[in-house]
């Protein structure tokens, strides 16, 4: 029972670790177009990529800071929203980042195939 | 919204500020559009249970805050294992010698008892607390220090080259050391035989006029079978050399029985006196004195070393016993060079 329940906490840091690098470039591919965090959110869960506030506002400073992001204060139906959406600098991140996620891909496909025959 | 104001409020104290409302609009953008979300979906405003329970979900005010912050470490991952180490053999070096001197003290000196009834020994413990928590802090500062201004230094100072020689796994009892043990143990053993019989061979010359005093004989056989038993172990791993857990165990039987008998030989005073009074007390009376204030400095000393040997060999024990209970997967044993000496069976 305890080495099951060590498994599945072993199993759930692993996943939010493989998580992390990937929800970088969920974020930034969302905001090739002009969005404001919550609708981000929204956007990102209904493509099954779900994450809370505490990790996406953080992360969204995190990348303004680093000049990826633009940011804007914008009144949208009587309220105050703040939008992002990618700066020049992001673009030219998102494409090399997008060519490397590309490359990890078929690395990792590769060596997954050979691990799967490999067991069997 | 009172609520939602309330943790607004409480997240907003921790965060740093310059950035304090810039951060608090936007989560409290964020939290509306939440509430409004969930408002349609059920068709009437969220009731208060609802509403705590969305806060609880984003967890509580500091954790919220604390993802905006840098991440801060007094002493960080590169410096903390050197740390650690550090702390541990500072305060066992501090505490266990302090420790075993007061014990001495308490049991061996009814003035000390007398003395430190109460709460003056309330006191002495607290001096003891107060020098582990300087030593702790200034260790602390220390490192707080070499972290922040030489990290990289270190890093780029690290040399392969100056690795430690590679350290065999430990499979067996070299049978050299347990042949040189037993030589050295079977040449004392005579010679604790024969020092009754010939005191020349205890005092020298100075036999002619000193001798053991009478009251310490109840302790002869006891040494005499302690000495006994590290030379059996030593002939038992010249045979057996894979039972590496012997020494210890047998190591911290002797140092225990060794402290507990030289307890005793400390109470007897004088440990040596003049041979025959009438004739040399007057011209040997200061030497024997002497030699008396010596054995007792060398007993005391004799004890305190036993006392550490008996902490370094429970440790090792409970190593032994650690890997009894629970072997290893053997990934030590597979190294090159290793596996060739493994023993079979449990060691």
């Amino acid at each position: 029972m305890q080495h099951s329940s060590d498994q599945n906490a072993a199993f759930e840091n692993l996943r939010l670790e493989l998580r992390r690098g990937c929800l970088v470039l969920a974020v930034l591919s969302a905001l090739r177009t002009e969005q404001y965090g919550y609708t981000l959110r929204k956007t990102l869960a209904d493509q099954g990529m779900e994450m809370d506030e505490g990790t996406l506002y953080p992360l969204l400073r995190r990348l303004e800071s680093q000049g990826l992001l633009v940011s804007q204060w914008r009144e949208e139906d009587k309220r105050n929203k703040r939008f992002y959406r990618l700066s020049p600098e992001g673009k030219a991140v998102f494409k090399q980042l997008l060519a490397e996620w590309d490359s990890i891909g078929s690395s990792l496909n590769g060596i997954v195939k050979e691990t799967r025959h490999g067991t069997r | 919204m009172e609520l939602v104001e309330r943790y607004l409020q409480a997240v907003k104290f921790w965060l740093p500020r310059d950035k304090q409302d810039d951060i608090i609009a936007e989560l409290r953008e964020d939290l509306r559009s939440e509430i409004d979300d969930q408002e349609s979906a059920l068709g009437h405003p969220l009731e208060k249970g609802d509403l705590e329970a969305l806060l609880k979900r984003r967890g509580p005010p500091v954790v919220v805050a604390g993802r905006y912050l840098p991440q801060r470490h007094l002493i960080g991952p590169i410096w903390f294992p050197i740390y650690w180490l550090v702390l541990r053999i500072a305060i066992c070096f501090n505490a266990v010698p302090w420790l075993i001197v007061w014990l001495i003290l308490v049991l061996n000196s009814p003035s000390y008892r007398a003395a430190h009834r109460g709460m003056a020994l309330y006191g002495t413990l607290v001096t003891l607390w107060t020098s582990v928590w300087i030593q702790f802090a200034v260790i602390t500062l220390v490192f707080a220090l070499l972290d922040r201004y030489q990290t990289s230094a270190f890093i780029a100072g690290w040399k392969p080259s100056q690795l430690q020689p590679l350290r065999k796994a430990r499979v067996r009892v070299p049978r050299a050391e347990s042949a040189t043990g037993l030589i050295f143990s079977v040449i004392f053993l005579y010679w604790l035989l024969s020092a009754r019989a010939f005191p020349f061979l205890a005092f020298g010359p100075a036999a002619s006029f000193m001798q053991v005093n009478p009251d310490l004989r109840v302790f002869y056989l006891p040494v005499v079978l302690l000495v006994v038993v590290g030379l059996a172990q030593q002939v038992l791993n010249l045979f057996r050399p894979e039972w590496i857990w012997l020494p210890p165990v047998t190591r911290l039987a002797t140092s225990i029985a060794g402290m507990v008998i030289l307890y005793f030989v400390g109470r007897v005073s004088p440990f040596v006196t003049v041979s025959d009074p009438a004739a040399n007390a007057a011209r040997y009376g200061d030497v024997v004195g002497i030699v008396n204030l010596c054995l007792m400095l060398t007993l005391g000393c004799w004890w305190l070393g036993l006392a550490i040997a008996c902490v370094v060999h429970t440790f090792q024990c409970l190593g032994h016993l650690r890997r009894w209970i629970k072997p290893s997967d053997g990934s030590a044993q597979n190294l090159p060079g290793t596996i060739a000496e493994a023993p079979k069976g449990r060691s």
